[in-house]
């Protein structure tokens, strides 16, 4: 639709914005890295202190990349969503996906302490089994919710269906955790605060591999992406065929939204107010050409921004990532939407 | 051309229209007239491909629509609808422009050629002062001319227009008749609307197609009205229809 030329300014806003966020953020943490040591180690330049390198190569950098993947990616679900559904309340956690994953960590962790251990013990085999599961919790719900769609007729039963599993995962999710014991709720409540820091280089390569792919789907919706805004019926007569946008749309949230939450855990709000933030921002286009890498690269600075928060500067306590995103997210967008309004 | 084929639309429980035979020419206004719940609508979705017919086909220029590709039948149809599902933050410009879609590559960019053609259409459509408007700052008058131009710059030879004038007050509506009139006559497209309003029908189209309980009938509005259909759609006591002025009253 319209030139994507026209907002050349805002997009080197943006991304410049983003750097100065990485930068910032790379320096906060229990370390106190100055601004200037980060940006000569993060561009490949010898540094006189080890620790410092180690600190940022191997926790901080990996932690910045997964933060701007995580929030680009469920900003992305996000637009999808609203945009599909017709409803700006619409998240990635509409489809149930994020519930699926919440659902199968929960079976492994109040599982586990009910019928006593049988994942690997250790730090280690523990986190990469929670993957698993929230991987598979996330895929089971995504393949009925897949195979739904193709029965399904409308966006709203997909929207209720999607809404209904959410209540019945959670519901599954509370009986679980009525049975639980006391450390493994501990463990579980852990899991759904959400946490940036806790991958590393490999687990970051499936991460990138996953949402690359969701990434590329959605790119490839965007003609019917902006179709779909003037209806179901209108988008049909433009020659879109709904079946055929539905499976690349749902299945291109899935892979966003379940990666993010398995690898993650449930990261609230960054999908739901990335897209309002950026329609807020440049209220003349509705075109997904722009608003879709927008979208994507104000929910990374969305996130990085909160990641940096919770490193409470000056501290060495990190708060849960999860809490923070709302509890700096929602405040921001009522402000968006009040001066608007004015 | 647009052929109907023995056409019988409807649902699996219900036949609504049933073997509607017709052919209609390049360059003809049709009105698709008759009371509430006849199935006007259902014919209009029939024909744009969202239904399925239950029985005969519906061809362009000899080529089955439900046989084609939806993006052939893109270009070849375009519609206007009642239900108003439209994003209320797309810009008056965005809309029309999006009649271009089945033009435009795998991510819709629009080329020099598309741009050109939307511009015309606004320019045609005396509608400047819209295109940087939000859809939801508009009247209804307005959107029904931002959804006609999008339909023209789709650039099909036949419009489907579903209750063009229903939300429109008489001068709105004069106004959108005289352009469709104009529209038809100067690009030679078939434009085929649904209405109740068979006054205005009467006085506007080439041809009408009158949908009655029990048959159907087809012509222009002087060989109906020698026909005599026009006293039989609607019970005598309540409306009549004068003849001579070829218009319907309301008996008192």
């Amino acid at each position: 639709m319209i030139e994507i030329r026209n907002y050349r300014g805002f997009f080197i806003f943006l991304i410049g914005l983003l750097f100065l966020c990485i930068i910032f953020n790379l320096s906060l943490g229990s370390v106190d890295i100055p601004l200037w040591e980060a940006i000569k180690i993060t561009l490949g330049y010898p540094t006189t202190k080890p620790t410092f390198e180690y600190i940022l190569l191997d926790y901080r950098i990996p932690k910045a990349i997964t933060a701007i993947l995580t929030g680009g990616s469920l900003g992305v679900c996000g637009l999808m969503m609203q945009t599909y559904f017709r409803n700006p309340l619409a998240g990635p956690y509409v489809l149930g996906i994020s519930s699926g994953a919440s659902l199968g960590v929960a079976l492994l962790i109040m599982g586990s302490s009910v019928f006593g251990s049988w994942f690997a013990s250790g730090e280690l085999g523990f986190r990469l089994a929670i993957m698993i599961a929230a991987s598979l919790g996330s895929l089971g719900v995504f393949s009925v919710i897949l195979l739904a769609s193709i029965r399904l007729n409308n966006s709203t039963s997909l929207l209720i269906l999607g809404l209904m599993f959410g209540s019945f995962t959670a519901a599954i999710v509370n009986i679980l955790m009525f049975f639980g014991s006391k450390e493994a709720l501990q463990k579980y409540i852990f899991w759904s605060f959400g946490s940036l820091g806790n991958i590393n280089t490999s687990e970051l390569k499936i991460l990138s591999s996953v949402i690359f792919i969701g990434l590329v789907m959605a790119v490839f919706a965007i003609k019917n992406l902006n179709s779909l805004l003037l209806g179901e019926k209108y988008a049909q007569s433009l020659g879109v065929s709904l079946k055929r946008s539905r499976y690349l749309i749902v299945f291109s949230s899935s892979l966003l939204a379940g990666a993010t939450t398995a690898f993650i855990g449930p990261i609230g709000f960054i999908g739901l107010a990335a897209p309002h933030l950026i329609r807020l921002l440049i209220p003349s286009t509705r075109d997904h050409k722009i608003i879709l890498p927008a979208v994507f690269l104000g929910g990374a600075l969305l996130l990085l921004v909160c990641d940096s928060i919770a490193q409470i500067p000056g501290s060495a306590s990190i708060l849960p990532i999860n809490g923070i995103t709302s509890l700096i997210g929602a405040p921001l967008i009522i402000l968006l939407i009040l001066r608007q309004r004015k | 051309m647009i052929a109907l084929n023995k056409l019988t639309t409807g649902y699996i429980s219900e036949e609504i229209s049933k073997d509607l035979d017709l052919t209609i020419e390049k360059g003809t206004l049709v009105g698709v007239l008759g009371s509430n719940g006849i199935g006007k609508s259902t014919l209009l979705k029939t024909l744009a491909g969202f239904e399925n017919p239950l029985n005969g086909t519906i061809t362009i220029d000899g080529k089955d629509i439900h046989e084609m590709s939806p993006i052939d039948r893109a270009k070849n149809l375009s519609i206007v609808l009642t239900e108003r599902s439209l994003s209320g933050d797309l810009l008056g410009k965005e809309v029309i422009q999006l009649g271009r879609q089945p033009y435009t590559n795998w991510i819709g960019s629009q080329k020099a050629k598309d741009r050109e053609l939307v511009s015309e259409t606004i320019e045609q459509m005396n509608i400047g002062a819209l295109a940087d408007r939000k859809l939801k700052t508009m009247s209804d008058g307005e959107i029904q001319k931002i959804l006609l131009a999008r339909a023209l710059a789709q650039n099909t030879t036949i419009v489907l227009l579903d209750e063009p004038s229903a939300h429109l007050d008489l001068y709105n509506k004069a106004l959108l008749f005289q352009q469709i009139k104009k529209i038809v006559s100067l690009e030679q497209k078939t434009i085929l609307f649904t209405s109740h309003d068979l006054n205005s029908a009467i006085q506007i189209c080439d041809k009408i197609l009158l949908l009655l309980a029990d048959r159907w009938e087809f012509g222009t509005s002087d060989e109906l009205i020698q026909r005599g259909v026009f006293q039989t759609v609607f019970p005598k006591e309540t409306v009549g229809f004068d003849p001579l002025q070829k218009q319907f009253k309301i008996c008192i």
